[in-house]
């Protein structure tokens, strides 16, 4: 040995410990002599270091071994081994057992892989869209204003935002208001038609949001006269600047007027701000009326300050306000209130979520009660192996270990695997979701969800644990040896995993009947006739530059010189202008008095969908007078025209006829207020999607009366109808370049968006019904199969006794289909409670259509039926010579 | 009643203590097999696996006790039924090999 070494290498505390632990008393010493020893001679043969290195493994493999395998003359513990090598025994033994049955192994971990994975998945959407606060600072105290009158709600006014801000009540800590436009927005010679939100300066200081760069609004900029600004996104920035390059201070023009930019915003802004990338500030100002009631306005109440209270304050603010605008705002009972925030966000998707998500519980009910009927029928095919275990003095306490740590490992192994799910389905539901989930970037598995999957986790477990501990503690008391023993302490178990089976039937069967009735939904709401042909059509949107258009003389000026070349462009048939687009058209209603119409004292306006659109509007939507005739292309008489459907004549003239009738716009009661008189009627289209059954009547108003800068241009091509677009596009280019068109969408696609929501949900809930079958089938088969192995010996008898191979065919399966039929009974009564909710997503099928009912149940029996003939045709197939052999 | 079955590297130890004059203990014996298998034995397996040999019978082991600056060893020994085992296997081998050494060398 060299003189500066003080000796070789000693074992570290782990080889300690475990040498310590798993040798008998002197043993220790005994063998790390001998491994110094050698330690010595391997020294001398081939130097200290190689010697050191070789201890320092040989170190590592005793440690191994001691850990992993055999001690070394332990010492006699009473109690057994060390608690953790018996778990890591006990575990090993539970691999290696579960790896030996693959398919029992397969289907208890994917069932439970499902329930775990499904419900953590809804629990993680419901939780980030319903339950958690919005990410602003006192996000709970914060509220929407709205008209309220009765059961109507609508937006506020801008005279009702200046009321708030000239006399906020005491009840808010603070305020905000915005509206969205579509606004030309044009950073260099390019321009671009975006959607804008124009807000108050108080609106991003509520929210909590700050510039990256630069500054929020000031104060001044909010107010009448005030210079103008403009914030802008990072993305923006970075999209239509150079990069690196400082954009504060530079101008904007925004629908042609120079707006400096104050600041820059991060790119990830609230659930309230998604999509949004310029942000001009909103200046509020005294209106020349009333309406219209374009602005959302919102506040954040004190802490502990009452609701009711606040909406006291809120409607003494309507009443002083009411006699200023008497004129144009015949509705007293119309008063500001408010709706928390996050339910006007969330909105009607929350009906949905929940049901999702009680259907998505009820799959994980099937998912635990389909793994410990698994577990139970393992049990009793193990229970002759536990009770030879038990006999050779296993204590029951080490056979409920066994079974514990079984469940551990299933548990983990399906645990891991529905997170994947999880975490996979998360991935869909952010890439399917946007525009159909509020709140879609907030989504995420976040420390409740993970709890929430903790949770449940450790409840499957207690319940495999306790049902297969159950189970073995109800066979280890019966005999081994007795050949009897086979079936009798089975029975019950048996039984109940009939009961699981029967179970699933009972909750696939509601969620089947809600799939079917959605899709038939979709269906019904798909073939609805949109009141014209879809085909060919395609729509686009053109806005003319105010700064240059300013009057409608100068809109029209442009349309009559341009539409004709739209018209001339081969392959088109006809091209009209509107400024709304059915079946999806948007922000609806107008509100309008009838001449000599009923007068409503005190109570709201008449409001119809109004859709303003040229003559030729009419041809490309092939749109026939009933009645009367459609308005001029070039009107002669200073008379204001309009052509109604039979809808608007049903509901507001069902009496008198309603050509030559009169009527004016809302808001509009002072004398010299124009009339626009009816000249025709024509066939009902539907406007607010395929699927809206309201009745509401359409008014169609004259645009060469009253016409707006930006509006749709209707195209009907022959053949494609996109085929067509860049010959408008060059057409509009030709005539102005400044002209941006945008927002190409054919009729068609329209049709598909109104649906979207629709079309979601079915496909979710029809996803989660084949799961749910897919399990109940698996379920009934499982049951079926082991019944004929058990009984191998009865079936043997029946057919030797001359019932031959169709007799046990038929046992089978009049077993099975028991278990199916019962389970699908209560399934049919337990239907109702689920598709009664539905009702409201529901188009053109009756929640409780018999046919529905009765086609679900037959196909749910039928597919059992199947599932029960596979393990029939075995019984079939049984031997009575081998199985009586065998006893 | 069968015999339990002697795993290969067991049948080698047995061997090595047989060639150590029948009774040895670690350190000689993994020199032993190094130098006639010239493969590096683990000291730890060996300490294992003398220890189930003993624990099927096949093994007997004594302390030396510890002298005051000397170390502690503990030597095994083959038993009866230990050296009845080797005899067998042995007996078993030889009648399996018969007649086809020389096809082993020509292939």
């Amino acid at each position: 040995m060299s003189g500066h070494r003080v000796g070789p290498p000693r074992p570290g505390p782990l080889t300690r410990f475990l040498l310590e632990r798993r040798t008998a008393p002197g043993q220790r010493e005994r063998i790390l002599d001998e491994l110094r020893e050698m330690h010595e001679h391997r020294s001398a043969a081939s130097g200290a270091r190689t010697a050191d290195r070789w201890l320092r493994r040989e170190y590592r493999r005793l440690a191994f071994r001691l850990a992993f395998g055999e001690g070394l003359d332990e010492p006699y513990d009473p109690r057994g081994p060390a608690a953790p090598v018996e778990l890591y025994a006990d575990l090993r033994a539970s691999v290696r057992g579960l790896a030996r049955a693959p398919l029992f192994t397969a289907a208890i971990c994917g069932t439970l892989a499902l329930g775990l994975g499904g419900t953590t998945l809804v629990f993680a959407i419901v939780h980030s869209v319903l339950i958690a606060p919005l990410p602003y600072p006192g996000g709970e105290r914060m509220v929407l204003l709205r008209t309220v009158e009765g059961e109507d709600m609508w937006n506020t006014s801008m005279a009702d935002v200046h009321a708030l801000q000239e006399t906020p009540p005491a009840a808010f800590e603070t305020m905000a208001a915005y509206t969205y436009r579509t606004s030309r927005v044009a950073a260099g010679p390019d321009v671009e038609l975006l959607r804008t939100k124009w807000v108050t300066p108080t609106y991003f200081p509520m929210l909590g949001v700050g510039p990256e760069r630069g500054r929020h609004f000031s104060e001044d900029e909010g107010r009448p006269g005030g210079p103008r600004a403009v914030l802008v996104t990072r993305g923006f920035r970075d999209r239509s600047f150079p990069a690196g390059a400082e954009v504060v201070g530079r101008t904007l023009l925004v629908d042609g007027e120079p707006t400096p930019i104050v600041g820059v915003l991060p790119d990830r802004l609230g659930p309230l701000d998604r999509g949004i990338e310029v942000f001009p500030v909103l200046v509020v100002d005294v209106p020349p009326r009333k309406g219209p009631f374009f602005f959302q306005s919102f506040a954040r109440l004190r802490p502990d300050t009452e609701p009711s209270v606040a909406r006291a304050q809120l409607a003494a603010v309507s009443e002083r306000i009411f006699p200023l605008w008497q004129d144009s705002f015949t509705q007293p009972e119309a008063v500001l209130g408010f709706i928390d925030l996050k339910d006007a966000l969330v909105g009607n998707v929350s009906r949905t979520l929940w049901m999702v998500l009680s259907a998505v519980g009820l799959l994980l009910l099937i998912g635990a009660a389909n793994a410990a009927s698994l577990l139970v029928a393992r049990a009793i095919t193990r229970s002759r192996e536990l009770a030879i275990r038990a006999s050779l003095g296993a204590s029951g306490r080490r056979v409920l270990r066994l079974l514990l740590t079984e469940a551990i490992v299933i548990v983990a192994a399906a645990g891991a695997a529905g997170m994947a799910l999880a975490l996979a389905g998360l991935e869909v539901v952010r890439r399917f979701g946007v525009g159909r989930l509020p709140r879609i970037e907030e989504i995420g598995i976040g420390p409740e969800s993970l709890a929430f999957f903790g949770g449940i986790c450790l409840a499957a477990w207690t319940i495999l644990g306790v049902v297969s501990a159950g189970a073995a503690a109800r066979n280890r008391t019966a005999g081994v040896a007795t050949t009897a023993a086979r079936s009798t302490p089975t029975r019950g178990l048996l039984l109940l995993r009939r009961i699981l089976v029967a179970g699933q039937f009972a909750v696939a069967v509601p969620l089947l009947t809600g799939a079917v009735l959605l899709v038939r939904s979709l269906d019904h709401a798909r073939s609805e006739s949109y009141g014209f042909d879809p085909t060919g059509l395609v729509t686009l949107l053109v806005t003319l530059p105010r700064e240059q258009y300013r009057s409608g003389a100068d809109v029209r000026g442009f349309w009559a010189r341009a539409l004709p070349d739209v018209e001339a462009l081969p392959g088109v048939v006809a091209a009209g202008l509107a400024d709304a687009r059915p079946p999806l058209a948007g922000s609806c209603c107008n509100n309008f008095v009838v001449e000599d119409g009923e007068p409503r004292s005190g109570g709201a306006m008449l409001t119809a969908p109004w859709i303003t659109a040229d003559a030729a509007f009419f041809d490309v939507y092939g749109l026939q007078p009933i009645e009367g005739r459609l308005y001029e292309a070039a009107p002669t008489d200073t008379m204001r025209h309009a052509v109604v459907d039979e809808h608007w004549v049903q509901r507001f003239s069902p009496e008198a006829p309603p050509v030559g009738r009169r009527f004016r716009s809302g808001g509009c009661t002072i004398e010299g207020c124009p009339w626009v008189e009816i000249v025709g009627v024509v066939g009902n289209v539907k406007t607010s999607g395929l699927d809206d059954t309201r009745r509401l009547g359409t008014i169609y108003y004259d645009f060469a009366r009253d016409s707006y800068n930006s509006l749709t241009l209707h195209v009907r091509a022959r053949g494609d109808a996109l085929s067509v677009v860049d010959g408008v596009r060059g057409v509009i280019r030709t005539h102005d370049p400044a002209v941006p068109v945008g927002d190409v969408r054919t009729v068609e696609a329209l049709a598909e968006e109104s649906m979207q929501g629709r079309s979601y949900t079915a496909m979710l809930v029809a996803l989660l019904a084949g799961v749910a079958l897919a399990l109940s089938i698996v379920g009934v088969y499982g049951v079926m199969a082991y019944f004929v192995r058990q009984n191998a010996r009865e079936i043997g008898i029946r057919i030797a006794l001359g019932g031959g191979p169709g007799s046990a065919l038929l046992l089978v399966l009049l077993r099975g289909m028991s278990v199916a039929a019962l389970g699908t009974l209560l399934g049919l009564l337990a239907t109702p409670w689920l598709t009664r909710p539905m009702g409201g997503l529901l188009y053109g099928v009756a929640p409780n259509d018999p046919l529905v009912l009765g086609s679900v149940a037959a196909g749910t029996l039928v597919v059992a039926l199947a599932a029960t003939a596979l393990p029939g045709r075995q019984a079939a197939r049984t031997d009575p010579a081998v199985t009586l052999r065998e006893e | 009643m069968g015999r339990d079955r002697v795993g290969e590297f067991e049948h080698r130890l047995m061997l090595a203590v047989l060639r150590l004059g029948g009774e040895a203990y670690s350190v000689p014996l993994v020199l032993e097999l190094e130098e006639r298998t010239g493969r590096e034995v683990s000291q730890s397996s060996v300490f294992i696996v003398l220890q189930r040999l003993e624990k099927k019978g096949l093994l007997a082991s004594r302390m030396e006790p510890r002298a005051d600056s000397g170390r502690a060893r503990r030597y095994f020994s083959l038993t009866p039924e230990g050296m009845e085992s080797l005899r067998d296997s042995r007996r078993d081998l030889v009648a399996l090999w018969e007649g086809i050494t020389a096809q082993l060398d020509e292939s």
